[in-house]
């Protein structure tokens, strides 16, 4: 039945995120066309910028969208009138949440591949080689410089990369389903419980930065500061674990309360 | 006959009204049963109780013996009272979705009626009409060989040659050896085909017997009955 639901909701999402990638493509590849007629005339340098513009609204929609077509479809496919088939089918919710978060996930990072994908579609030529010469020496200079550190830290920006955007998806999962605890206006009931999250991590983060700023003696973090400048390497190598790791255990809060909500609380109206 | 479904001490709350109010019933297999009631008589929540869209407040809901859940819903067909269905979809994708998740879904059943119907199946849900997207829907529910069949409102807000096309179709596609459970306050309509009736108010089950026993122990027709018991 998971494979069934993959299989649905991937297609759900082709149908949107598709023409969406194609037409920042169709952006890109119009961009670098543009490029071909290179001359001092303003009434090309008015093409060129607008062509550029156009590229980064482009990218911003795409992520944007990306995101909020994720957001809606659990809302819409789940607790619209869509939820009268989508629950009566003969799987869990748990198996409904994986799915629409899994997903969610795939096309968030199609969306940045294909914007990877029209970067060099844009560039393409002579910049887009440099660009590659750049990054290829870079690397080059990384690994002769740590080592091994080099693929680590790719290895470890990709996985913490992964788990902010589904820890991303499954807060608003989250909010969506203790939302609709509300007797009425549960979208919303849904935003502010949004706010009232944001608020109490802005609060938590307030503290923290009290607390190391009225402690810091007591807590050695000047010391703490010039280990973590002395030692760069287990710096970036510790930022990346602390940001997955608290990642993770959002992600795990979230889906408790979205499970939760799910499985003991469903009232479709 | 089996005991098909069980509803013990079936409480549900909304805010400030009580929608169900302890009930008990009992549903045994092989039958076609009117749940006959006003509007807002709790119909429709027993129904989303049954279906597991909605939590009980207190008691419990049991389907062959299990409360609502993946088991449950491989046996229980349900037509709800509106339009749940992808918009975007054709026809023949929804068909593909309940093929893809209904093991009991019969395809050749399915394309069969549409053909009766002339509706194409490449043709996308929304540019149907309110009356085919209905018709569609009961379709697809009759379509399964399902244990218990659950319709709620399968008649209403259609004209009444529809509502005969709606009452043939239940008849025929059925599975003899299930249950059918219908929702309506159109009891005229669908009379002739009950063996049994529920009639529901404010929550409470005020009356569950069978159509032949409300015939003879009060000497009128399910519809006479209702609107004596139901009169303003």
């Amino acid at each position: 039945m998971v494979k069934k639901l993959f299989k649905h909701e991937i297609y759900a999402y082709l149908r949107t995120i598709l023409p969406m990638h194609m037409i920042l493509l169709g952006i890109a590849i119009l961009g670098r066309f543009i490029q071909l007629f290179e001359n001092d005339s303003v009434s090309y340098r008015i093409v060129f910028w607008s062509s550029v513009v156009a590229f980064i609204i482009g990218v911003v929609v795409c992520i944007v969208l990306t995101l909020v077509f994720g957001i809606r479809r659990f809302y819409s496919n789940l607790f619209t009138s869509e939820g009268y088939l989508s629950f009566t089918l003969p799987v869990t919710s748990t198996q409904h949440i994986w799915v629409k978060n899994t997903v969610a996930l795939l096309a968030q990072l199609a969306s940045i591949i294909m914007i990877l994908i029209s970067c060099c579609a844009i560039t393409f030529g002579d910049v887009c080689v440099e660009v590659f010469k750049a990054i290829g020496y870079l690397f080059k200079l990384s690994y002769t410089e740590i080592g091994y550190h080099t693929t680590l830290f790719v290895i470890e920006f990709i996985i913490t990369l992964v788990v902010s955007i589904a820890t991303t998806y499954m807060l608003f999962y989250a909010c969506i389903a203790l939302g609709q605890r509300a007797k009425k206006n549960r979208v919303a009931a849904a935003v502010g419980v949004f706010f009232i999250y944001y608020l109490i991590m802005q609060v938590i983060a307030t503290i923290f930065i009290i607390i190391v700023a009225v402690f810091h003696e007591q807590l050695y973090i000047d010391e703490l500061i010039t280990y973590l400048e002395n030692h760069p390497i287990f710096t970036n190598h510790l930022v990346f674990s602390v940001t997955t790791i608290i990642n993770a255990i959002g992600f795990v809060i979230f889906y408790a309360i979205t499970k939760s909500s799910i499985k003991n609380k469903l009232n479709l109206e | 006959m089996s005991e098909l479904l069980r509803c013990e001490n079936l409480t549900k709350k909304y805010a400030n009204t009580t929608a169900l109010n302890g009930i008990n019933l009992t549903l045994e297999s092989g039958k076609i049963v009117g749940l006959l009631g006003p509007n807002g008589s709790g119909k429709t929540t027993l129904i989303k109780l049954i279906n597991g869209l909605l939590t009980p407040t207190e008691g419990k809901v049991l389907i062959n013996g299990k409360a609502p859940g993946v088991e449950t819903k491989c046996e229980v067909a349900y037509l709800p009272d509106n339009s749940y269905l992808n918009s975007w979809m054709t026809v023949k994708q929804i068909i593909e979705y309940f093929k893809d998740f209904y093991a009991d879904f019969r395809e050749d059943v399915a394309y069969t009626m549409l053909n009766k119907l002339s509706i194409t199946p490449d043709v996308k849900l929304k540019t149907l009409s309110k009356g085919n997207k209905e018709k569609v829907c009961l379709i697809l529910v009759m379509s399964r060989n399902a244990k218990l069949y659950v319709l709620d409102e399968p008649i209403a807000g259609v004209d009444p040659a529809a509502r005969d096309y709606v009452i043939s179709t239940i008849i025929n596609n059925y599975n003899p050896e299930a249950t059918v459970l219908i929702s309506t306050h159109l009891i005229s309509d669908i009379e002739e085909i009950l063996d049994e009736a529920i009639f529901i108010q404010n929550g409470d089950i005020l009356l569950q017997k069978t159509v032949d026993e409300i015939r003879e122990e009060n000497g009128k027709s399910v519809d006479a009955l209702f609107r004596e018991v139901f009169r303003w």
